[in-house]
């Protein structure tokens, strides 16, 4: 037992010295866990499982996220329309800007991009770690009142995951060291097999069995027919997956969601082709250790995706 | 002295723990300091 002491001492010590690291650099998951257990709660809605906790902000991959009264990365809104044209953009840790300063993200370039020519506010609906049920049942709860004239959807492979469950083991993610060492060794997994990597995960997320993909098509069906029901108009935008572009790893699942657009009568533009000429993907990259979109990548899906959304906005 | 005598494999052993957690710790950062290959994750955990 006496053994053991130093042992945790040195766990400790091994802490804090990481601590200290870590004010000058950074590991993905040790920085997505600060993200969700700082600027996270439970949400007393089950299908929208957590949600940012509002007016708090963090110093988090290297950027500040400063997140407004109603829980979202971006400015205050009034829910009262100004005579602006008003557009909500839902998704995940890419269009919530990930890595990059709000004034980077393609949310914030579009909306400067569309105000040159039509005065516009977007509203940044996107949160870390969201799948499309997530984000249509957070559009249904905080999304309608804000009386958008469209609704557009940005799509990221991993949004077929099933909504997630807090692990009951999540508290470890306080310790630094724990967090790292886990997600090292959850990487190790992913180098020495298949089935640990990005590539079998995502594309098996698409296997008619998973109940992900189920509940992402019925997402979708509610989102379309909500905007339908309240005269706003709904798109989709394709984000591409940021490790082999030129021959695009997962065209198949990209394909397959177009199709199931298509046949639902839901617009949508797929970016992926726009970035085959991309020799070197992990220039795009927030880190290297990170595969989200950098202020590059956002600048290029910005302008990548301005035509398709300055389009027609019903009013 | 006296203290180092009776402490003796006491002394070996912890540090041989110690060592063995900093040796692991290097081997999985270097292992592993590659282009990100495993999905995307909410929880570590």
């Amino acid at each position: 037992m006496l053994v053991l002491v130093p042992f945790l001492v040195s766990l400790g010590l091994a802490e804090l010295a990481l601590r200290f690291y870590l004010d000058s650099h950074t590991f993905y998951d040790v920085e997505m866990a600060r993200y969700a257990n700082e600027l996270k709660r439970r949400s007393d809605n089950p299908l929208i499982g957590h949600e940012h906790r509002p007016d708090r902000s963090l110093h988090v991959m290297n950027v500040d996220v400063v997140i407004n009264s109603d829980g979202f990365r971006d400015d205050e809104y009034s829910l009262e329309r100004t005579g602006s044209r008003r557009i909500i953009f839902l998704g995940d840790s890419l269009t919530f800007g990930w890595g990059v300063e709000k004034e980077q993200s393609f949310e914030h370039l579009l909306e400067r991009m569309l105000d040159e020519k039509t005065p516009t506010e977007i509203i940044n609906f996107g949160a870390g770690n969201y799948n499309t049920t997530q984000e249509v049942s957070l559009f249904k709860e905080k999304g309608l009142a804000y009386q958008p004239d469209e609704v557009v959807l940005f799509y990221f492979i991993n949004d077929a995951e099933p909504v997630p469950e807090k692990s009951s083991y999540a508290w470890l993610a306080h310790s630094r060291l724990v967090t790292f060492f886990w997600s090292r060794v959850l990487e190790l997994t992913a180098q020495r097999s298949e089935a640990g990597g990005f590539r079998e995960y995502y594309a098996n997320l698409y296997r008619d069995d998973r109940p992900g993909w189920k509940q992402t098509r019925e997402a979708l069906l509610q989102l379309a027919a909500l905007c339908r029901d309240n005269g706003i108009g709904l798109k989709v935008v394709m984000l591409p997956e940021l490790h082999n572009l030129a021959d695009y790893t997962f065209s198949g699942q990209h394909d397959l969601l177009g199709r199931f657009l298509s046949q639902s009568g839901i617009d949508y533009l797929d970016l992926a082709p726009m970035f085959s000429g991309q020799k070197r993907p992990e220039s795009l990259w927030v880190a290297r250790d990170d595969a989200h979109p950098n202020a590059i990548a956002h600048r290029l899906i910005a302008e990548y995706s301005l035509p398709f959304i300055s389009g027609d906005a019903k009013r | 002295m006296t203290f180092f005598k009776k402490y003796k494999w006491y002394l070996v052993a912890s540090m041989v723990i110690t060592l063995c957690f900093i040796g692991v710790a290097l081997w999985l950062y270097f292992a592993t300091d590659n282009p990100q290959l495993a999905p995307f994750r909410y929880q570590v955990f």
